[in-house]
């Protein structure tokens, strides 16, 4: 078993369930434990300043955290600010008016206007009166900070930078980085069943707690996923939950989907095609074996550089840990479903053909019969998955 | 360029000219599988090569082919970029005759 019952109710729900919302107070699961280890790697004991990568996949918590970390923090900074979607911010506004937006917020207290000509240089001798907590949310590039924080000889000692990303070498300039985990079966449960279960909590042993595993082994360890398909399943009748399981794999979760296609979209071409012929292919197994099908380069080569492979578990599509390679289920998911939205986009700017029209000009091509005069469209039920 | 094909989608079997693969020249990666049934089983590979197999698979890394039709490979096989070679319960009676290179793993 892996869940506690308790008789008096669900022994996960914080104690003060009746002062904090219900969405705030599911975000507990397993959240405490990574505010401390986040706090140790910001470690307010030190004079210096430091700065922090958070690094997470989609949905895991990153955004939840932080704002956490922010809320506890920000009375022991005189100046301190929360910056989120800031991938998205860059996107509209440039990465020029990323600073502007910095020096507004932390010299509200100085200035009233902050001018077009004001810049870190400018303004550095008030900048450097004050410590700041700066938390920067969801950051896509190196640029991107570049733009956030200058030279960052603007900063006084002794301030704390924590930066978000689901990039790895967006942030891989900075000595420290927290990798945030996923939640391991337990949580995961307890996760799943808040969103699943009108009472919120775990299932007794019995059908629905397999089920209900299952579902969580799903997931892995992902909380947005957990409450996108727990709430899903909580509208649906429980005897049809072995139906919705068997069908994840072809109708998975959207908003997970749209998550995953932009990490995915940030991928070079080479990149992708690789990410694709993994998930199809390989799935999960011996890092070596699997680089050596797929590299572009030998995997002896000591430049991890040439491998498009490490780039993924750079970008956390895949993780890599003793040799081995794991794509998570929400990702092969991803890719296979992926391959026939290309298709149908038609932009994807590699060389991959995918569809049976392709595939029936190539067998045109070849002259290609069919025994047993099967019906006309019979490469409609073949799938040949061509690129 | 990839091929992946999962033989229990298919309804019947199909035939296919020897040199299917031949102009295929940048696939890298097929595997003929049975997602129904991974050991042997009746159903067979349903793709028939009547006048055989004519092909080098020059860049093909991978090849997975469960109940490959054939009782030998081609002469043209000669898999120059060839990491793993699988060919579960297969009619395969004889590889090949010299020793090709750039096998690091084969299993049939």
């Amino acid at each position: 078993m892996v869940c506690t019952n308790t008789s008096t109710g669900s022994s996960f729900i914080p104690q003060n369930r009746n002062m904090v919302d219900p969405e705030n107070q599911i975000e507990l699961v397993g959240l405490s434990q990574r505010l401390k280890e986040l706090k140790e790697k910001l470690d307010l004991s030190r004079k210096e300043t430091r700065i922090v990568g958070v690094l997470g996949m989609p949905g895991i918590g990153k955004t939840t955290l932080v704002k956490r970390l922010y809320d506890e923090w920000k009375h022991n900074f005189q100046r301190h600010l929360h910056m989120v979607n800031i991938r998205q911010k860059s996107k509209e506004y440039g990465t020029h008016s990323l600073e502007r937006m910095i020096l507004k917020e932390l010299l509200s207290d100085t200035y009233n206007d902050i001018t077009e000509e004001m810049t870190y240089a400018s303004v550095k001798d008030e900048l450097l009166k004050k410590k700041v907590l700066l938390v920067l949310d969801d950051v896509s590039s190196k640029k991107q900070i570049q733009g956030l924080l200058g030279n960052l000889n603007w900063i006084r000692k002794g301030s704390r930078i924590v930066i978000t990303t689901r990039d790895k070498i967006s942030i891989s300039q900075f000595e420290y980085t927290y990798v945030v985990p996923r939640l391991n079966i337990t949580d995961g449960l307890k996760q799943f069943s808040f969103y699943a279960f009108e009472d919120h909590n775990c299932p007794y042993p019995g059908n629905l707690m397999d089920l209900s595993t299952k579902f969580v082994d799903y997931a892995r360890g992902n909380p947005l996923a957990l409450k996108i398909l727990g709430r899903e399943l909580l509208s649906i009748d429980k005897d049809q939950w072995p139906k919705r399981l068997d069908t994840l794999a072809q109708l998975p979760i959207p908003y997970i989907q749209d998550l995953l296609r932009a990490s995915y979209d940030d991928l070079s071409n080479q990149q992708k095609e690789v990410f694709l012929v993994v998930a199809w292919f390989f799935g999960s197994g011996d890092e070596y074996y699997i680089r050596s099908l797929v590299d572009t380069e030998d995997p002896d080569s000591a430049d991890d550089a040439a491998s498009e492979v490490r780039d993924f578990a750079g970008n956390l599509l895949i993780s890599i840990s003793s040799g081995r390679l794991e794509m998570h289920d929400l990702m092969a998911t991803f890719a296979k479903k992926l391959c026939s939205s290309l298709s149908n986009e038609n932009n994807y700017g590699y060389q991959m053909i995918w569809n049976h029209e392709s595939f029936n000009a190539a067998a045109k091509n070849k002259r290609m019969r069919y025994v047993n005069q099967p019906r006309k469209k019979v490469t409609e039920s073949v799938s040949i998955h061509y690129y | 360029m990839g091929i992946l094909l999962d033989v229990s989608e298919m309804d019947n079997n199909m035939t296919l000219d020897s040199k299917f693969f031949s102009e295929m020249c940048n696939l890298r990666y097929l595997k003929v599988y049975n997602s129904q049934c991974s050991r042997d089983c009746d159903v067979g590979c349903k793709l028939t090569f009547p006048d055989g197999l004519k092909c080098s698979m020059e860049n093909v890394r991978y090849l997975y082919w469960l109940q490959f039709p054939l009782k030998k490979l081609s002469k043209a096989f000669n898999p120059k970029n060839l990491i793993e070679l699988n060919l579960p319960y297969s009619k395969i009676t004889r590889l090949w005759k010299e020793s090709k290179v750039c096998l690091n793993a084969a299993s049939v």
